[in-house]
């Protein structure tokens, strides 16, 4: 029901990130995803917001390792009404390289999290949900106010939309879109109406007012953790098959000629390295550059004109 | 069976007499029908069958302007000049079938236009000839009204004083009009950038031809437009304030081009109407209009850093051609003796909620974002080792955060691009915003 609406004639458009405060994606009991394999999974909010991708602004309120061998990394972040607890692993290589340079004595500190949704079971019958993220970077206040700012005003869009639905007799989305209401966001409400019971606004209506009383008090305040119970439990982590990750693109490749390269004599082909750069998103220019570095580094050398050998 | 037919009678004899058949004709043909019907046939079968047989539409068609039309209309009658046509064979059912299509324009606007060879289209149409068009019915697509020449249609030579009517009681548009309705008419704007030059064409054998042509960019108080002006009969200088009616709309990646030659009226004007300064502004916007509408010129977004692409940052690029090469060592393929040189980018995708854009910053620009120019750049890699670091440094500066971003949105088939020409982070006061916002909505709340 996503990209839709984006685009006429032009396929495979992005998803766009959500701008939604932790009460109204943590509330989210509704999930949908597409019959094909690899179709992306969508929560459909009590407000009617279908989301698949959405970004962040917030307090990074803890973060640990997790799996056997610290491969998985959990993180709370607080926004002003509650938090989401992100989960990242071994395919979010930037999100792991950020969250590992994170010492301690700097946490609070303000970071943006893009991600996408996900979800877990730790025990029969109940469901978490957790942000996977993409990309996560360090930020400011001003960041985060920006955000709050927009996140406010986004949500304000949908509730009013779900109470001029909650009204209506015959529920349609063009009625909504006659009253005023934009086309999307009319189109989520009807369904959120539809599939939620009770949907209670001034829960949410309460929560906008609590944003905006964080982003109203002035600049220089120490930052305040808020209502960590509010934060979904990290995952139980699986046990298996986990590696450790190394940090830096160019720690990858070695890591890769080490360990790929280890029984065979004549090295690793650059065939094989380019497909392992692609499949880790680094680009056959930077993989050169860095094969060059790691040559003149000492860490590598070429047994034959095309292969790769590490020197440990 | 009188009772069932009487009424689809009496339709067939309105039909046929509104297309000018006498009433022998009308009579043979009812005639036929209940011959028809006497062998078993449907009635309402039969009687497309009569009309099948006279080449009627049972449709009586309107007689329209090209602005009045939306795409639904099942037959319609108009005059207009052929803009544009051109001969295409298509495979339909392993069987190779000729179409012409193209674009027709009155004094009201311009349309694009289906024919089959097989129903019947006049042979040597051109460019330029005036045509009148009887029965043609209309379709949408992408949300843009077309005319389809069907079976039913006729093609007879037109008269300019007929396509000159439309002119009549026509009403301006505003830029923006043109740009959300995908018509044009009569636009009043000032000429913001025009540029003069010859643009050779190959036509068939080798054959150049010279065309002269004034391109730029016309604006109005609703937003700018790029035109393309042939052969033209004035000059057009920054500054002109001018009226024009006529033209038709193409497209090149998604950015419209009012299309115009030396049959349009272009007049220069004087007339109380807005400065250079005051017009040449952005359009502020957000990313799910600009998708609506195909693609934007000038228009600004506000919107957080998403992602960046990690071939952002100090790239080298031969100094022949410019193509992006393997690092400082690389050669290029088609220039392996040139030079090379270093080169600052940002790709990444903006997203303000509405939709997400990769966008592209130059060297000027990424050097304002990094607050560092190319040669520290490259000093920085050299001392680093690590050919990411600038890349590493963009992302730490750009990602998550909120950006206002002025630039040109351009579309091909993997999506949509923004070339930027100005970037800003966006500085809100977050403290006065966010009271502003919670007195209006408790006063809401009463």
């Amino acid at each position: 029901m996503q990209g839709e609406n984006q685009s006429d004639g032009v396929r495979f458009a992005r998803e766009r990130a959500h701008r939604l405060f932790s009460k109204e994606f943590n509330a989210s009991t509704i999930t949908m995803k597409g019959d094909e394999d690899k179709a992306p999974l969508f929560i459909l909010t009590p407000l009617g917001c279908a989301v698949n991708r959405l970004i962040v602004v917030g307090i990074l309120a803890d973060r640990s390792q997790e799996g056997k061998d610290g491969t998985m990394w959990s993180a709370s972040v607080a926004d002003p009404v509650g938090g989401f607890r992100v989960w990242a692993g071994r395919f979010n290589p930037q999100p792991v390289t950020v969250l590992s340079s994170i010492r301690d004595e700097d946490i609070p500190v303000y970071v943006s999290v893009i991600g996408k949704v996900r979800t877990y079971s730790p025990s029969e019958g109940v469901t978490y949900l957790s942000i996977r993220p993409e990309y996560i970077n360090i930020v400011d206040r001003d960041a985060y106010n920006y955000w709050i700012i927009e996140t406010t005003r986004w949500t304000k869009k949908r509730i009013n939309a779900i109470e001029d639905a909650l009204t209506m007799e015959d529920l349609n989305v063009d009625s909504l879109v006659k009253l005023g209401h934009d086309p999307e966001v009319a189109r989520g409400a009807i369904e959120a109406v539809r599939r939620y019971k009770n949907i209670d606004t001034s829960y949410y209506r309460d929560a906008l007012f609590d944003a905006l009383e964080v982003a109203s008090k002035s600049e220089g305040e120490q930052i305040s953790v808020p209502k960590k119970d509010l934060i979904p439990p990290p995952e139980e982590t699986r046990q298996q098959d986990e590696i450790r990750i190394p940090v830096s693109p160019k720690e990858r490749i070695l890591e890769f000629i080490r360990s790929a390269g280890k029984n065979k004599t004549e090295g690793i082909s650059h065939k094989e390295l380019r497909e392992f750069a692609e499949k880790n998103g680094i680009s056959s220019t930077n993989l050169d550059m860095m094969l060059e570095t790691l040559m003149n580094e000492g860490e590598i050398y070429q047994p034959t004109g095309d292969t790769y050998r590490s020197l440990s | 069976m009188t009772e069932e037919t009487a009424p689809l009678e009496e339709k067939i004899r309105r039909v046929l007499a509104a297309n000018g058949f006498g009433k022998e004709e009308i009579d043979e043909a009812i005639r036929f029908f209940h011959d028809v019907v006497k062998h078993g046939t449907q009635p309402e079968v039969a009687m497309k069958n009569v009309y099948t047989k006279y080449g009627v539409s049972p449709v009586s068609p309107q007689k329209k302007m090209i602005s009045e039309i939306r795409g639904d209309e099942k037959s319609i009658d108009l005059t207009a000049k052929i803009v544009r046509i051109s001969k295409k064979d298509v495979a339909v059912n392993g069987q190779t079938k000729a179409v012409f299509t193209g674009i027709l324009s009155d004094g009201s606007g311009s349309i694009r236009f289906t024919a089959w060879e097989e129903d019947g289209i006049p042979e040597g149409l051109k460019p330029g000839d005036i045509i009148r068009i009887n029965k043609a019915y209309c379709k949408s697509w992408q949300g843009r009204p077309e005319i389809h020449l069907g079976r039913y249609s006729t093609i007879t030579p037109g008269k300019e004083e007929d396509v000159a009517e439309g002119k009549k009681g026509e009403e301006s548009l505003k830029i923006q009009d043109i740009l959300s309705q995908r018509r044009t008419s009569t636009l009043i704007a000032r000429v913001l950038e025009a540029e003069r030059g010859d643009v050779e064409f190959t036509r068939g054998e080798g054959k150049m031809e010279k065309k002269d042509v004034i391109s730029g960019v016309l604006v109005d108080t609703t937003g700018k437009l790029r035109f393309s002006y042939w052969n033209p009969s004035t000059t057009l200088e920054r500054g002109d304030l001018v009226r024009i009616s006529g033209g038709y709309l193409a497209s090149w990646r998604g950015i419209p081009r009012l299309t115009l030659d030396e049959k349009d009226h272009i007049e220069k004007i004087e007339m109380d109407f807005p400065g250079l300064d005051a017009l040449d502004q952005p359009r502020s916007t957000t990313l799910g209009v600009i998708f609506s509408e195909g693609g934007g010129l000038d228009v600004s977004i506000r919107g957080l850093i998403v992602e960046l692409k990690e071939n952002s940052g100090l790239i080298y690029r031969c100094t022949e051609c410019r193509r992006v090469v393997n690092g400082p060592g690389g050669r290029c393929v088609t220039h392996p003796e040139g030079k090379v040189g270093s080169d600052l980018r940002v790709k990444g995708i903006i997203d303000d909620s509405t939709g997400s854009c990769i966008f592209v910053l130059g060297r000027a620009l990424t050097e304002q974002i990094l607050g560092m120019k190319i040669e520290e750049c490259e000093k920085e890699v050299e001392k680093t080792r690590d050919p990411l670091s600038i890349f590493l440094k963009l992302e730490r500066v750009m990602l998550g955060r909120p950006y206002e971003i002025r630039g040109e949105v351009l579309r091909d088939q993997f999506g949509y691009m923004l070339i930027a020409r100005g970037i800003t982070p966006i500085k809100i006061d977050a403290v006065s915003e966010a009271r502003r916002l919670k007195d209006e909505w408790e006063r809401e709340e009463g």
